[in-house]
């Protein structure tokens, strides 16, 4: 009895499989990914492209390296799958965490360094993933908080191109807030 | 992409103030007011984009004021209008009253020097010897930041002995002008003041207006009607809120104790339709004596670069 219930569950996902259409996004590196048509349509820039039937074999996209890529499908699956049967286009992205089930997800997942975080908010912006630009742009903007602009510096590495006078100026503009 | 081969060399540095314009405003759009402010200090690039985000953020406090509370040696505490609180030391405020606030700028007295102060960056503009030592009732109010050019300064004082007087300064002049007034009936203690298109509006507690033109330098005296629909009379396009820090429960926001007394500036918020003032307010103890005395101020938060150096004289 127990196996035979197995196969009817093993049987119904073979047939979701070969209804599902798939897609291949190829990164500036060179290396092919094949992924549901509907994970790739987060995007809506490939969403565009695939609306305007241009993407017959790969979709190139020069402008993502293959580490950020992967990492950004698996950004639009997981969201795809919490997302139900939903059109892309009819998901929310709210970071409020009471509404959002996947704010714990989302933490973990821009537990990256810095050089990773800024690739994926050019990503994001590039393929045009609102709830990854959201994302990571509120991880840079929550990584500022409560810091003087000299902290600032020092997290982002940021070179301080004010003179010595630019600077007294800029000091005296920021002091008070920090007593 | 050739900043992935720039990073390799150079190693993080030039990495997050090489972010595109656009994007480095998506970020800035997610800062709160103080944040932006050390966002604004830290680079070029970024002071740029900081630039349209503070303004988005003035634009938005215009509704709901800042309050600065002052009165004790020079610590200051700045509330915004979540109720945060920052510390800081205005030792020019020690020993003075603010007596009207406009756009982030604040009109301070103190014992008869008079000067412009604009605590988001601590600016201090001296503006000439006011004529009076000592001030009783009085309203206040300026045109326009004193960094403008046609700023002008109103200033109706009323004293039980000698009545009304009306004192004037416009931009770049050295002396304040004393204006001839006509009699006032029945006008009491004054409550506020505003400027509107060309003109100084004075009110009383009650109901008696009086306004100061600018061009003509003549006042009239008007008396304020509640919801009168007739096409004859005139139509005043501000509302008052006169007791603005008590229907707030600002005390206990503030956490204040009900002894304490406290004497407090106003100023104009912008409303959708219509204007708001905020008028100026004495908030007396709850008990029989005072604990403390303090004296507070509405301000909206703005940020400008101010170059140094800025004077009332052209």
């Amino acid at each position: 009895m127990a196996s035979s219930s197995t196969s009817v569950v093993v049987s119904n996902k073979e047939k979701e499989n070969k209804n599902t259409k798939k897609v291949t996004l190829k990164s500036s590196d060179g290396e092919s990914f094949e992924v549901d048509e509907s994970v790739a349509m987060e995007s809506q820039t490939i969403k565009h492209i695939i609306e305007d039937g241009c993407a017959n074999n790969e979709i190139p996209l020069p402008n993502v390296t293959s580490g950020i890529l992967s990492r950004v499908i698996e950004y639009c699956k997981k969201h795809k799958e919490a997302a139900g049967e939903s059109e892309p286009s009819v998901t929310s992205y709210t970071s409020n965490s009471t509404t959002n089930p996947l704010t714990e997800w989302d933490t973990e997942f821009v537990k990256v360094d810095q050089n990773t975080l800024f690739d994926l908010i050019l990503a994001a912006n590039y393929l045009d993933i609102k709830g990854l630009l959201d994302l990571t742009c509120k991880t840079v903007a929550d990584m500022m908080k409560g810091k003087t602009p000299q902290e600032i510096r020092e997290t982002f590495h940021i070179k301080n191109d004010y003179t010595p006078e630019e600077e007294a100026e800029v000091r005296k503009e920021n002091q008070w807030a920090f007593e | 992409m050739t900043s992935s081969k720039k990073r390799k060399e150079s190693g993080m540095t030039g990495l997050w103030s090489g972010l595109p314009a656009d994007l480095l405003s998506l970020i800035v759009d997610r800062l709160g007011l103080i944040e932006l402010l050390s966002f604004h200090g830290v680079c070029k690039a970024w002071r740029a984009a900081a630039s349209t985000a503070l303004s988005k953020i003035e634009a938005s406090a215009n509704h709901k004021p800042w309050f600065l509370i002052y009165g004790e040696n020079s610590q200051c505490h700045l509330y915004n209008e979540s109720g945060r609180r920052y510390t800081t030391s205005i030792p020019e405020l020690d020993g003075a009253t603010c007596i009207a606030s406009h756009q982030g700028w604040i009109l301070v007295f103190k014992g008869g020097s008079m000067f412009f102060y604009y605590p988001f960056s601590h600016a201090k503009i001296d503006i000439p010897t006011f004529p009076l030592s000592v001030l009783s009732n009085h309203a206040a109010a300026f045109s326009s930041p004193p960094t403008t050019l046609e700023c002008i300064v109103a200033v109706m004082h009323r004293d039980i002995m000698s009545g009304f007087s009306l004192y004037v300064l416009q931009r770049g002049a050295n002396a304040w002008a004393k204006c001839e007034l006509v009699q006032f009936y029945n006008v009491r203690e004054l409550g506020s003041a505003i400027y509107g298109n060309q003109n100084f509006y004075f009110f009383d507690k009650i109901n008696k207006l009086i306004t100061f033109s600018v061009k003509d330098k003549t006042c009239v005296q008007h008396t304020l009607l509640k919801n009168e629909n007739s096409t004859t009379i005139k139509h005043l396009p501000y509302v008052r809120s006169k007791s603005h820090f008590v229907r707030r429960n600002m005390k206990k926001k503030l956490g204040l104790d009900e002894d304490v007394s406290i004497s407090i500036c106003g100023t104009v918020v912008q409303n959708d339709s219509t204007d708001i003032i905020i008028c100026n307010e004495e908030v007396e103890s709850a008990e029989e004596f005072e604990s403390r005395y303090l004296k507070g101020v509405w301000i909206q938060p703005r940020f400008f670069h101010l170059s140094p150096n800025q004077s009332w004289s052209f």
